[in-house]
């Protein structure tokens, strides 16, 4: 006996379930970003790690909830971690990339880690252009190709660890 | 796993990666001239505005302060290094010392660059990377 009404809430509580579920993942990634000591001093090279999270939260449960998964964690992350001031760049990066990874995920000629390039270039680009924008100075786009190197370098890298896990998730985590 | 389209996208991005790092691929295979000159000059901008400029050759201490935020750099031996910072995430006091023309220190917490100019173009943000614009 299952009703349309009891079968919707069930999604909804499913959807629901999901979302904070690579919401919380997601935040533990950052986390550890945070922990994690980087070997370039520069503003705005990261390694990415809560991107695997939102890769797969593009695979598994589409855009919306992957965007929304992704703006959630980088409002809390800001809040507990980096500060609001960091915010505002994350926010920039993290839109442009998912944003970059959801197009090339529908052409459908990508694999993870071509989608997973282009999204940690796009966010290093995101951020650098915020930079700009906010000093209102081009000084720091010399900081443009080493930016693009250190994206391409952490998305390869994230985009097979992705893949791996993408394989090996249950099949039916998904919406 | 891997895809045509994504070595396409590979080799694109790097590319573009070389493309817009000509300038400095050429400072370092010594085809275009990064020396400073004598006559080169520290520009400091803070939050867009020019702050100072100040002698490359002359050994200094330079103490900038907008507020609380406090930044202080040392010029020394014809090269720049942010020696303290107040800011949070200290990326810059950790980029270490910089000599060649163009060549910057960013305090982003701060909004404040440090640049080196040769003399004639001594503004703010120059010519830096056109490519990239």
């Amino acid at each position: 006996m299952s009703s349309p009404v009891r079968n919707q809430n069930l999604n909804q509580g499913k959807t629901l379930a999901y979302c904070s579920i690579f919401t919380a993942l997601a935040l533990i990634f950052s986390y550890v970003e945070f922990l994690l000591p980087i070997p370039i001093p520069l503003p705005g090279v990261k390694i990415g790690v809560a991107n695997l999270v939102i890769i797969l939260a593009l695979y598994r449960l589409g855009f919306k909830y992957a965007f929304t998964v992704n703006m959630v964690r980088i409002l809390i992350s800001g809040l507990l971690f980096s500060g609001v001031f960091g915010m505002l760049y994350s926010f920039a990066g993290g839109i442009l990339s998912i944003v970059i990874m959801y197009i090339l995920y529908r052409t459908k000629i990508f694999s993870m880690i071509g989608i997973s390039m282009a999204g940690g270039v796009a966010h290093n680009i995101g951020q650098l252009l915020t930079a700009s924008a906010l000093l209102s100075s081009t000084a720091l786009l010399s900081y443009f190709p080493i930016l693009v190197f250190t994206g391409i370098i952490s998305g390869i890298l994230t985009g097979f660890l992705s893949y791996e896990i993408e394989r090996r998730l249950p099949s039916h985590i998904k919406l | 796993m891997i895809k045509k389209a994504d070595i396409f996208l590979l080799i694109v991005l790097i590319l573009i990666g070389c493309f817009s790092g000509l300038n400095s691929i050429g400072q370092f295979l010594g085809l275009i001239p990064c020396e400073a000159l004598s006559s080169a000059k520290v520009v400091v901008s803070l939050d867009g505005k020019l702050y100072g400029t100040y002698d490359l050759s002359k050994d200094q201490t330079v103490s900038i302060t907008r507020g609380n935020d406090i930044n202080n750099i040392i010029i020394k031996n014809k090269k720049v290094q942010m020696t303290f910072s107040n800011c949070k995430n200290q990326y810059c006091v950790k980029e270490g010392s910089i000599s060649m023309v163009n060549d910057t220190l960013v305090c982003l917490p701060h909004k404040l660059i440090v640049e080196i100019k040769n003399d004639e173009k001594a503004k703010i943000g120059g010519d830096v990377d056109v490519i990239s614009g």
